[in-house]
């Protein structure tokens, strides 16, 4: 049985006072401490684009997001510029290269009012990995990787491909890991490829056919062939005309130009902290339709 | 160093091939592609799963791989049949029914069957192979060639191999000549032209001992009488020849006659041969081979059945031929058998069916009456709902008091809806087939007990309306209603309601016994006493309350006694602050009635004259009486009553108003002599009066009809006052007096609407135009019926 007494009881652990009367962080614990002091900063941009058979972009647009890992001991304060146009603007530094970023989101350590006051981003940051920013940028793309195809549709009997995969970016970078899938009838039989790079494979699961290239080069060009058997007797309903998928990842580039100015770390302590900086370029929802 | 890379990766993707095709083992067996696809948690991944084995099936279709055709066809079936498509095995069902291999034949037959249809033109490459098949020595073989021609032939088709179906119809075994009749039922189909090749043929199949062939042979029959009038006319000519006795000498077929035309020298003796099957069928006893549950082959009797159908039609003979053995199938009786089955189905479809035959012939379904009556005992709704139905389509004036009683015991244990559409049936048909009276007003009584708060308000108001006609039994019916009214409860509001009408009604014979037979005299106090709780009681519907309160203010007419009437104007008075504005207006008017215009309480309260006016057509026939005669004697009684109602209240109506008699006369007078309205109108007519121009309606008995015949009142009032006909303004308030029970209610306050109208109206109001009297009469009403128009008067 349970009453309600008079008597009084202490709390075991005094209260804190709430945090906007401290201006404590929640988000990072105090007493951190690392041997070496370091901070990761990766801007990894995603290139959403559509493009018709003619070579025409439909719609194109750029996501990206900048990401964080953080080993720095105590409470460091950290500022990063960027090479924003709108603060370059208001600093008389219009001329030089900058990018205008949209729909920026940040995490909610950063400190906003200081950001729409100058557009200085300033945070402490948390312990290990977070996404700091993300942004979207409206703009028209060329296509990265550019994918011409003929198919030759011979009914009854068979299909032929012949896929033409150029990279339009600049020949010092490299694009890794690049699938190029080409969707190809659901009833088609007996597969036959020819191609001067990679390995192609056909994957009936996702009636496609999927050319695998492990680093190609920009301003190349390569080729593929295809062929397959077609039944007879054709299929009531028509197949529809499915795009192109094309995956690929591009390190030490970004389509849109950002780049890192600087990242500052300020510590009480003063010790001498390493950032790190590493840029990625990649396929988002990335398609060319086939004529 | 280009080139060189090239080749090594054509030598590597060759190479991959090779593996490939090296690795890929025997494709899997159907039964563990269907434990595959039933494993896959997803739409999609399941269709991951069927695409990849549809590329291998694919290949292996390439690789002329016959080892492995059939199982991967089967398995390609397999897939269609979960709705993926399988047109790319088309050709290889071809190539299967072409294989000499029975196994394969089968699957090739069988996916020919579910893949091809004579859309497309793979289908033609079948022919051969079906002919080959068809002339094969092996049964099975043949079979399989018959089973697919039946399914998928074509015009084309038909035609090449009608010669081939034609001679296995007379093949000596019965299993290929079943199955050839079928097929020759799609050829005639397809092709009506070939009909001629099989009908000599069909002769034979009837006389068939084997059942198989027969309902094959049957249903060739059927289909060839259905397409062909001629063929028609041949099988029925033939009939009636035998029984003319003529060209009996005939009927042996020449063997050498190929040419058959109709009305040609095959006697086919159809009609008789179809009712000998079908006698030995149902003569025959207990066959363990042709049972279902009971009745011998009922798949070839119906079979038969249509087929005789077919062959009556319009035609005597025939039709005497089979009727008497008709008499002795006559469904009814085995559905009767059927009904004491114990699978619920067969029971509930036996109902069904006897709902339907009951319109034909109602006293063979009379005769499983007991069985139907059990039937609403059944646990199962849907088999008490049919039997209930087809309980009151067998009612009429022989059964009605079995069958009521049933159908109250029914009632009382049966869901709430039941009770309401059961309680409305029963009042129907008690009002059609009542034997006397007494027992109608007790039947309703025990529907509404039985019924509860569930009962529609239409019983109530075609129970009131019966107490009012039966002008002779009121002594006894005030009796019934006393009894029944002091045993209502709160879960009986529909009874209360009727009870307290008649007591309120008819309470003066009550006090004074005259009420039933071996009734105690009750006093006044008792009869006030009795509707205190009523009124009182929080459970009790507003409705409930409207009929209590006005049945109170009515027996203040009817009662002597000081004390008892001192109550009911207190507790008239009480509802003068009743939270309900119906109640409460109708309290402060009541009231009105007590204190400033007692001296016209007992003529406003005065009792109601019978009401005549009734739905017409309302209710079923059952078959006894035709629906016609039954709306023709609707209006004669409506007629012939309403002028003598008029009559009648037409004095009281005078009384009411004192001496208005002398101005009567300076109305009535300057359209006198349209006053001989037709005497004898029904509820028809009197709409259609309505319609009239507005000299007509200055008459005071044309008012006192139509208002009592129960015309729309809502009209009558827009003809009054279009008319500004006083008669017409008395007889609403009148009727308004009578009728104010409150199914009424909505047209109670349109009538309150109506008279404010009226009343406001400027050559009213106006004094200038009127009498004395009237503008005294005027003001009264105003004064106690539209408390709210006061003001402005």
């Amino acid at each position: 049985m349970m009453y309600i007494t008079q008597e009084s009881h202490k709390l075991e652990v005094a209260p804190r006072p709430p945090m906007a009367v401290t201006n404590a962080v929640h988000w990072r614990s105090e007493g951190i401490k690392y041997r070496k002091n370091e901070v990761f900063l990766d801007v990894i941009e995603s290139v959403n684009l559509l493009a018709n058979s003619n070579g025409n972009v439909l719609r194109s647009e750029i996501v990206g997001s900048i990401k964080m890992r953080v080993y720095l001991s105590g409470m460091p304060e950290l500022r990063l510029g960027l090479n924003d146009k709108v603060l370059f603007e208001s600093t008389g530094r219009g001329k030089s290269k900058s990018v205008e970023l949209e729909d920026t989101k940040f995490h909610q350590c950063v400190r906003l009012s200081r950001f729409e006051n100058d557009r200085t981003i300033s945070f402490i940051p948390p312990d290990g990995d977070f996404e700091l920013m993300s942004y979207r940028l409206n703009t028209h793309v060329k296509p990265l990787i550019w994918i011409e195809s003929v198919i030759e549709r011979h009914a009854h009997s068979r299909v032929e491909y012949m896929v033409k995969a150029k990279s339009q970016f600049k020949r010092r970078s490299t694009a890794n890991n690049v699938e190029i899938i080409i969707p190809v009838p659901t009833d088609a039989d007996s597969p036959k490829f020819k191609t001067t790079i990679g390995s192609v494979k056909y994957v009936p699961e996702k009636t496609c056919i999927v050319w695998s290239i492990k680093s190609f080069p920009g301003g190349k060009e390569y080729l593929m062939r295809a062929h397959f058997g077609l039944p007879s007797v054709v299929a009531e309903e028509v197949d529809g005309r499915p795009p192109i998928n094309v995956r690929f990842e591009i390190p030490y580039f970004t389509t849109s130009g950002i780049q890192v100015r600087y990242l500052k770390i300020i510590e009480k302590s003063g010790y001498q902290a390493l950032p790190w900086v590493r840029y990625i370029t990649q396929n988002g929802d990335y398609q060319l339709r086939t004529q | 160093m280009n080139a060189a890379l090239d080749t090594v990766s054509g030598i590597r993707q060759v190479f991959n091939e090779a593996v490939e095709r090296v690795k890929s083992p025997t494709p899997i067996r159907l039964r563990d592609l269907i434990r595959q696809i039933r494993a896959a948690r997803t739409a999609a991944e399941e269709r991951q799963v069927v695409n990849k084995e549809c590329a291998l099936i694919r290949s292996t279709f390439r690789d002329e791989d016959s080892v492995w055709r059939c199982r991967n066809v089967a398995k390609l079936l397999y897939i269609h049949m979960l709705g993926y498509p399988a047109h790319f095995g088309q050709l290889e069902c071809m190539k299967l029914s072409a294989s000499p291999r029975f196994t394969d034949k089968r699957i090739g037959y069988l996916g020919a069957m579910m893949l091809l249809d004579e859309r497309q033109d793979v289908h033609l490459l079948l022919t051969h192979s079906l002919k080959t098949d068809l002339n094969s020595s092996t049964q099975f073989v043949v079979g399989l060639a018959l089973c697919a021609l039946g399914t998928i032939a074509s015009p084309e088709m038909s035609r090449d191999l009608a010669g081939e179906i034609e001679r296995l119809i007379k093949s000596s075994n019965a299993y290929i000549r079943k199955k050839a009749a079928l097929c020759a039922f799609r050829i005639i189909t397809k092709v009506p032209d070939l009909m001629e090749i099989f009908l000599p043929a069909t002769r034979q199949l009837l006389t068939e001992k084997n059942h198989g062939v027969l309902i094959a042979g049957v249903i060739l029959i059927t289909r060839m009488c259905e397409i062909s009038q001629d063929t028609l006319q041949h099988f029925k000519k033939q009939s009636r020849s035998r029984d003319g006795g003529v060209s009996l000498g005939r009927s042996i077929p020449d063997p050498e006659d190929k040419v058959t035309s109709p009305g040609g020298p095959y006697v086919v003796n159809l009609v008789p041969n179809l009712v000998r099957i079908l006698k030995n069928l149902i003569m025959a006893g207990y066959s363990p081979e042709h049972d279902v549950s009971g009745v011998s082959d009922p798949f070839l009797q119906v079979k038969i059945l249509r087929l005789l159908r077919l062959l009556g039609r319009n035609d005597d003979d025939a039709s005497e031929a089979m009727n008497d053995m008709l008499a002795q199938v006559l469904a009814v009786n085995i559905l009767g058998r059927f009904l004491l089955n114990t699978d619920k189905n067969i029971r509930y479809v036996a109902l069904n069916t006897l709902l339907k035959t009951v319109q034909a012939d109602i006293g063979a379904v009379q005769r499983h009456r007991g069985t139907i009556v059990e039937c609403l005992k059944d646990p199962d709704v849907t088999i008490q709902k049919r039997a209930m139905e087809l309980c009151f389509a067998l009612l009429n004036g022989n059964n009605i008091r079995s069958i009521m009683k049933e159908l109250i015991a029914f009632i009382e244990v049966s869901d709430s809806e039941f009770q309401a559409v059961c309680s409305s049936k029963c009042v129907i048909a008690a009002e059609k087939f009542a034997p006397n009276v007494r027992w109608h007003v007790e039947t309703l009584l025990q529907v509404l007990r039985a019924a509860g708060n569930n009962v529609r308000d239409d019983v109530v108001a075609s129970t009131i309306q019966l107490l009012t006609e039966v002008v002779q039994q009121h002594s006894y019916v005030v009796g019934e209603m006393w009894s029944a009214l002091r045993s209502a409860t709160a879960q009986h509001q529909p009874l209360l309601q009727v009870t307290v009408w008649g007591v309120g009604e008819y309470g003066d014979m009550l006090v004074t016994g005259q009420a039933s037979d071996s009734q105690v005299k009750v006093s006044e106090e008792e009869i006030v006493a009795q509707f205190e709780p009523i009124l009182g009681s929080s459970q009790m519907s507003i409705v409930t309350k409207e009929f209590a309160l006005m049945s109170l203010m009515k027996l203040s007419a009817r009662l002597t006694d000081q004390s008892a009437l001192k109550t009911i104007q207190h507790l008239v008075n009480g509802f003068g602050c009743h939270l309900n504005v119906e109640l409460q207006q109708r309290g402060v008017e009541f009231s009105q009635l007590f204190t400033r215009h007692d001296a016209l309480r007992p003529a406003l309260l005065e009792r109601m004259p019978p009401m005549e006016a009734r739905a017409s057509g309302r209710g079923l026939t059952n078959g006894t009486a035709a629906p016609a005669a039954s709306v023709a004697a609707t209006p004669a009684p409506v007629a012939a009553a309403a002028p003598a109602a008029a009559q009648s209240n037409s004095s009281a109506l005078l009384d009411l108003l004192g001496g208005m008699d002398s101005d009567v006369s300076d109305v009535v007078a300057p359209v006198a002599p349209t006053a001989a309205a037709p005497p004898a109108a029904s509820n028809m007519d009197l709409l259609d009066l309505l319609g009239k121009k507005s000299g007509v309606w200055r008459i005071k008995d044309d008012w006192l009809r139509v208002v009592f015949a129960g015309v729309c009142i809502e009209k009558v009032a827009q003809v009054a006052i279009r008319d500004k006909s006083w008669y017409g303004f008395v007889c609403i308030v009148r009727y308004f007096l009578w009728f104010l029970h409150p199914s009424n209610l909505k047209l109670v306050s349109s009538i309150r609407m109506y008279m404010t109208c009226m009343l406001t109206q400027s050559h009213w109001g106006g004094v200038s135009a009127l009498t004395p009297f009237k503008c005294r009469s005027v003001w009264v009403f105003h004064k106690f019926l539209c408390p709210l128009c006061a003001a402005r008067s």
